[in-house]
């Protein structure tokens, strides 16, 4: 080769792959660029001054009304829940601040959620298979209720009890499981504390802030970064970084808009979500309370049958057995935000409310 | 692909972003491939380069001169990268697009390409991004002077004594097996006031 041919060859963008425009990696950084006001400073979306906030979110919800409605002229979905998440974000701006928490008052969070207790355990397998119908350890997944009270110098009570989600007796690794987290503040797979103190009222900020803290880099993050916004959301009581939680919501690639949608209380909301590997994740919003009423996780891939042989583990035998891969469309984990609010000691509850 | 987002501003703004960023994307992360070490901050600086263009849109000429504009906004973001003096990365938030295909695949050190990358890495700057923004970006001579505010005669001349150390570097073998620098390397030893940025 010539000079001139070697210079062209050793061009190192013909050794990379490049993003097309239309990929997710280009979409993120135009989502990024469109959270910055234009010249001039103007902001991209500014809410009209001096307008009363119950004005506002009305008009606000009357909007994405007329974008999600049955009949209504549909907009793309991506533009829905925005629509959607935008409302949210509306009504939470205007809910009056939180007061501080003062001595002998406490912030009360309480959740229901799934929470899988490891399969592969063979101690958990033994239990479940004894314990179960005979079909496999197909209990592997416990429904918990978890109460949480947060005091003002940040002490926190933890309490987690088993639920019966189907029918028979609750399986004794749930409620041996419920014990363990009740004494474990981040239990693997349940609902964890978040730090919400100091959180910026600024989209893109937050989402740095969760990327930094929780998400450290890994592929396919959109729907951890979801989930930490959901806790977020529960446990923040600073109305502007509620709003701009919902907001960062918007940030993300793919978020769509799935429709009305009632959460297992009988709650009515809009579903938003996306899907990332074969797992659509799904966020059941009331953008007229800017309430975060559920999230949950659709299985979309068709999976094996995964089979384990029998083993010894621990000097203790251990029948072999398979699992069947939950089938396509299955919720296959929820979390519900049951209710949050001040309370006045570290054992009183709030009522929830129901649809 | 995902919906994007509306931008604020008017219509006609919007779409001649949308149209700008659709249109010159690749040109610009290949710009910065080409240019940077460290292929995780590549989206920083596409990121910095479209949200100047869309602070500053009224400035961005019509076509084809708008991606000369795009390059010596790049230009200019990566240049100060490379001071550190500013961090551009503020700008917009840590950025985390996926870029997972633009795995880095560099040729083996003492391979040609290798020579001539790490003979590139030797030249002046204004002589190596003369040579690049010809060679890579398939500029003309004039072209390249819009980018980087000098004369169409500067920029042959540059290109020319870049191609003749080249020749001679090449030729003496004085590249031969070393393991390429990039020009992020190169210019920090360039610059006494080079500080790498801490990402």
């Amino acid at each position: 080769m010539n000079i001139d041919e070697l210079i062209t060859a050793a061009d190192p963008a013909t050794q990379v792959v490049l993003d097309e425009p239309d990929s997710l990696a280009a979409a993120r950084i135009y989502r990024r660029i469109a959270e910055q006001p234009p010249a001039g400073g103007r902001p991209r979306l500014r809410l009209a001054a001096g307008l009363g906030g119950a004005v506002i979110a009305a008009g606000v919800a009357a909007v994405v009304a007329v974008a999600v409605l049955p009949g209504a002229p549909q907009a793309p979905t991506g533009a829905q829940a925005d629509a959607v998440l935008d409302a949210a974000a509306v009504t939470a701006a205007h809910e009056p601040a939180a007061p501080a928490l003062g001595a002998g008052h406490y912030f009360y969070i309480e959740t229901i959620e799934t929470v899988d207790v490891g399969i592969l355990n063979s101690r958990v397998t033994v239990t479940l298979k004894a314990g179960s119908s005979g079909q496999g350890p197909d209990f592997a997944e416990c429904t918990m209720a978890r109460q949480v009270w947060i005091a003002a110098d940040m002490r926190i009570r933890t309490v987690v009890s088993p639920v019966r989600s189907r029918p028979g007796p609750v399986p004794r690794v749930c409620e041996v499981y419920a014990q363990r987290l009740s004494r474990n503040l981040a239990g693997p797979g349940i609902y964890v504390f978040v730090h919400t103190a100091g959180l910026p009222a600024n989209p893109a900020a937050l989402e740095q802030i969760i990327e930094a803290r929780y998400v450290r880099g890994r592929p396919g993050s959109e729907p951890i970064i979801m989930s930490i916004a959901s806790m977020m959301l529960q446990q923040s009581r600073s109305p502007a970084v509620r709003a701009a939680l919902y907001r960062m919501l918007k940030l993300l690639p793919g978020m769509h808009y799935f429709g009305p949608a009632t959460d297992r209380l009988g709650r009515r909301g809009m579903a938003i979500g996306l899907t990332i590997s074969g797992l659509r994740t799904e966020l059941i919003v009331d953008p007229a309370t800017s309430a975060l009423l559920e999230q949950f996780d659709v299985n979309l891939a068709r999976g094996q049958r995964y089979c384990i042989p029998a083993h010894v583990a621990g000097g203790v035998p251990v029948q072999g057995f398979c699992i069947s891969p939950p089938a396509v469309g299955a919720v296959i984990g929820y979390t519900l935000y049951v209710v949050s609010g001040v309370v006045h000691s570290e054992t009183a509850t709030i009522p929830a409310a129901r649809g | 692909m995902p919906e994007p987002p509306a931008i604020g501003g008017s219509d006609g703004r919007e779409a001649r972003f949308r149209s700008l960023y659709a249109g010159h994307y690749q040109a610009v992360q290949a710009y910065a491939v080409r240019r940077m070490q460290n292929r995780s901050d590549v989206a920083d600086v596409v990121a910095d380069v479209f949200s100047t263009a869309w602070r500053r849109l009224d400035e961005v000429p019509p076509a084809p001169a708008d991606l000369l504009w795009l390059y010596g906004v790049a230009r200019r973001v990566l240049a100060t990268r490379r001071r550190g003096t500013r961090r551009l990365a503020s700008l917009i938030g840590r950025l985390e697009a996926n870029h997972d295909s633009l795995a880095a695949s560099q040729p083996a050190p003492g391979a040609p390409i290798s020579r001539v990358l790490a003979a590139m890495a030797t030249l002046r700057p204004a002589e190596r991004e003369a040579l690049q923004l010809v060679y890579w970006e398939q500029l003309s001579h004039a072209e390249a002077a819009v980018v980087v505010g000098c004369s169409a005669n500067a920029v042959t001349i540059r290109v020319h004594r870049a191609k003749a150390k080249l020749r001679q570097a090449l030729s003496a073998g004085h590249t031969a097996g070393r393991t390429f620098p990039s020009a992020d390397q190169a210019d920090s030893a360039h610059s006494a006031s080079y500080q790498p940025h801490g990402g």
